[in-house]
Formats: C-alpha cells, structure tokens, sequence
C-alpha cells in the first residue's frame, strides 16, 4: 500500500518535472512573451519552427499558433492549427487543451458565420461546462435568428418581383415575426397586401411603418395608393400632407408610375393637384 | 412661303429654294422675251438683243442645273443620315425603389416607374445610358458597415477570449 502511493507520489512529481520543463524551455518562454506583447508575426515564425510531436506541448503549441494566426486574420492557417491541436488533444485524452481547441475553432467559424459548425465545436466544450462555449451558443443562436430573418425578408422580395403577393406577404410575416419593428419588412409587406387588395391590412401595415420612421418616401407613396383604393379622400389628403414631402415629388410619381396613376385616377384631391400641374406648365 | 422653315431643314431646303429662284429667273425672263415688241425695230439691235436673252437664258439654266444637282446631293445626304425613330419600352430589373438607376436616351432623362419600367423613343446609334451610382453607393454603405461589423465582432471575440481561461491563448 505505501509502495503504492510512492509510486503515485513519483509519477505526479514526475508529471509536474515535466511540466515544469515544458513551461521553462526558453523557446516556448520567448513565444509567450511575443504573444502577450502582441508580436504575433515572430512568434509565430519561432512557434512554426518548433518540432511536431505527438506530445501534449505540441497540441498547446498548435493551439497558440491557430489562435496567433486568427489575431493576424489569416483564418485558413488558423483553422489548420487548431484543428491539429483539437485531434492530437483528443488523441493524448487530455481535455483541457481540447476544450480550449474547440472553442477556438467555435470562435472561428463564428467569425465566418458558419454557425452549424460553431455550434459544432462549442457543444463539445460545453460538455465541460466551459463558458466561453455558453456565451457563444448563445450569440451563434442570436446571428442565426438574424439570418433566418434576412432570408424571409429577401425571399419575400424575390417573390414580390415575380408577382406572387400572397407568398411575398407569408415571408414578410415571417422577418417580422422576428423583428416586429423592422421598418424595412413593414413597408414591404403594406405594398404586398396592397397588390393583394387588402387595402385595411396594408393601411394599417403602413401607418405603423409612417410612425417608426417618417423618412421613407414610399411608405407615404404606398400609403396614399391604399387610401385611394378605399376612396378616402381625408386620408389621402393626410398622408400627402404628413408627408413631409412636396407636392411635386407626388406629381413626379404620378407622371411615371402607371400603378399610382390607376389607383388614384378618380380621387379629387389629387386630380386636383395634378390638374392644378398641368394648367401651370 | 416659310422660307426660315425651308432652310431649317438644311442643304436640300437651301437647294430646294435656289432651285425656285432659278424657276423664278427663267419665267421672268421668258416674260420679257416675249413681251418685247420687235416691229421698228433694227435688225442689229434684234441681233444684239437676241443674244443677250440667249446668254441669260443659258445662264439661269446652268443656275437651275447647278441648283438641282445640289438637292440631289442635299437628298442623298439626307438619306444617308436618315435614322427611324422607335418607341420602346424596357424595364431594368431586378428593381429596387429606394435605388433605382437613372436612365438617359442620349442626354435626355428618361423617367423610371417603382417597378423600373421605362418608355423612350430612340433612333439608330443613339446611346442609352444605365447609370447605377445610388445602387453602388448603397452597396459601398453596407460593405463599409459590414468590415466594420466585421472587425468589431472580431475584436469582441479576442476581448473575451483574454479575459477567459478556456479559449484564445490559453493552456500554453
């Protein structure tokens, strides 16, 4: 028993010689020195120099050199590196330098927005309850939410351009179902429902894109159109009003788009600002 | 007539108007050949006379001549230059209100619906210009903000990976 616990004792102390001897060799000192000092291209010449063993200073050394290369924006070289040092930790068992691998490699392919393989990565070390992979998870969950939301916005548009308002009007429901207040998607939607004559649904879509952001001139455009389309001739005369905008830039709409022209054709107020027009030219 | 009109339209209406001149000479003259009484009057001063109204005829001919080989050549020009004019309608696409690109036929500015559709009358070899600026100055916007949003997520990420001990440049 106490032979035992000898031998326990000599094989952690030699551990720790070991160790100790990893940390004190004056090369890897000297990179550590770099690194902290921001010297990130020669330590990386001198970390490239260094033999490749199987051993685990190897896999600590290819963790710092990935991680060098990503602070210099060099990423392929850094995906190498880490990825080398992720296997070879997995190989010598050593979970630490592999938790550490596969948050760097997580970071990484964050910063490349290939949030799958992120997440990926970050799901290992949070097995070990590492907590830059909890912070992570829960950033990559909060980009992709950002990407579903561009795509049903840029979907909703490409089918508005080939006329399919109705599948136009599911997507745009859809960015807005995770950005209620997108001005952007509001607006787009309000032109949707507007082309899919439901004028009461696009009023309101409208007015409620108006009130977040009064700059965009075509929300006040598609906003008159809905109105003539319900033949209220108050609001129309609002909207153009709390526009903000001048009457010729409606006359100018008017003059080119066939859309307005035909939706607003038989509204007195802008007849009248349109005839109004023509007497002066 | 209009002759500021005639002339507007260049050498054949120049050409057309030397040409009615001559008509004119020639008619006037040819009036007063015949309008010449000649009884009493001397064989030399007819002889004379005779002459002079030879000469002045040949000459307003040569004038006619000169004249109609001038709107000749004023016409074949005008042929060569000649281009149909077409209306067309087109339509630029894909189509963004807020970025929609300016058209000009020649110099003229030809205005675009939201839907990016267009009318314009063109002739032979005249230039359609498609001017895109606003889309690529809006581009040029989202592409500063997306480095920049690119550089401070990266920045963001080497922060956190010093301050923590399980990324970065930790284990070594």
């Amino acid at each position: 028993m106490k032979k035992n616990i000898y031998s326990r004792a000599f094989v952690i102390f030699f551990l720790f010689l070991l160790s100790s001897n990893t940390y004190a060799d004056p090369v890897i000192q000297n990179v550590k020195e770099l690194l902290e000092e921001g010297h990130y291209v020669e330590a990386i010449s001198q970390m490239e120099q260094l033999p490749k063993e199987k051993s685990l200073t190897s896999a600590r050394i290819l963790n710092a050199l990935g991680w060098a290369y990503l602070k210099i924006g060099n990423y392929k070289k850094a995906k190498n590196n880490l990825q080398a040092s992720f296997e070879l930790a997995k190989d010598l068992d050593n979970k630490e330098i592999v938790n550490i691998a596969a948050n760097n490699l997580g970071i990484l392919a964050y910063l490349e927005n290939d949030l799958d393989q992120a997440e990926k990565y970050f799901n290992v070390s949070k097995k070990a309850n590492s907590q830059t992979a909890l912070t992570y998870l829960k950033m990559v969950d909060k980009k992709k939410t950002q990407i579903q939301f561009q795509e049903a916005l840029l979907s909703g548009i490409e089918l508005r351009r080939k006329q399919d308002f109705k599948g136009a009007i599911d997507k745009y429901e859809k960015a807005l179902s995770i950005e209620p207040n997108d001005v952007g998607a509001l607006e787009f939607k309000g032109y949707a429902l507007l082309r899919n004559h439901q004028y009461d649904l696009s009023v309101k879509t409208l007015e409620k894109a108006k009130i977040l952001d009064p700059s965009r001139k075509f929300t006040h455009l598609n906003l008159v159109k809905a109105y003539c389309m319900l033949h209220s001739e108050k609001d129309v005369q609002r909207s153009i009003e709390e526009s903000g905008l001048k009457i010729d830039k409606f006359i100018e709409w008017y003059n080119v788009d066939t859309e307005f022209r035909q939706m607003c054709r038989q509204n007195i107020y802008v007849n009248e600002f349109i005839s109004k027009h023509r007497i002066n030219e | 007539m209009d002759f500021v009109g005639i002339l507007s339209t260049g050498v054949s209406g120049f050409s057309f108007l030397m040409l009615y001149v001559g008509y004119r000479l020639t008619s006037s003259v040819q009036k007063k050949i015949l309008d010449v009484d000649l009884q009493g009057t001397d064989t030399d001063r007819i002889e004379v006379w005779g002459k002079l109204a030879d000469k002045q005829l040949s000459n307003t001919k040569c004038f006619m001549a000169f004249s109609i080989l001038t709107l000749i050549a004023g016409l074949v020009v005008l042929q060569l230059q000649y281009r149909p004019e077409a209306s067309i309608g087109f339509s630029i696409t894909p189509s963004q209100a807020a970025y929609m690109p300016v058209v000009y036929v020649q110099t003229n500015l030809v205005p675009l619906n939201e839907n990016g559709k267009g009318e314009a009358k063109i002739k032979n070899e005249y230039l359609i210009l498609i001017d895109n600026q606003d889309l690529f100055n809006a581009l040029n916007e989202v592409t500063k903000k997306s480095e920049a949003s690119r550089a401070g997520e990266k920045a963001l990420a080497e922060k956190l990976a010093s301050e923590s001990n399980d990324s970065g440049f930790s284990g070594l």
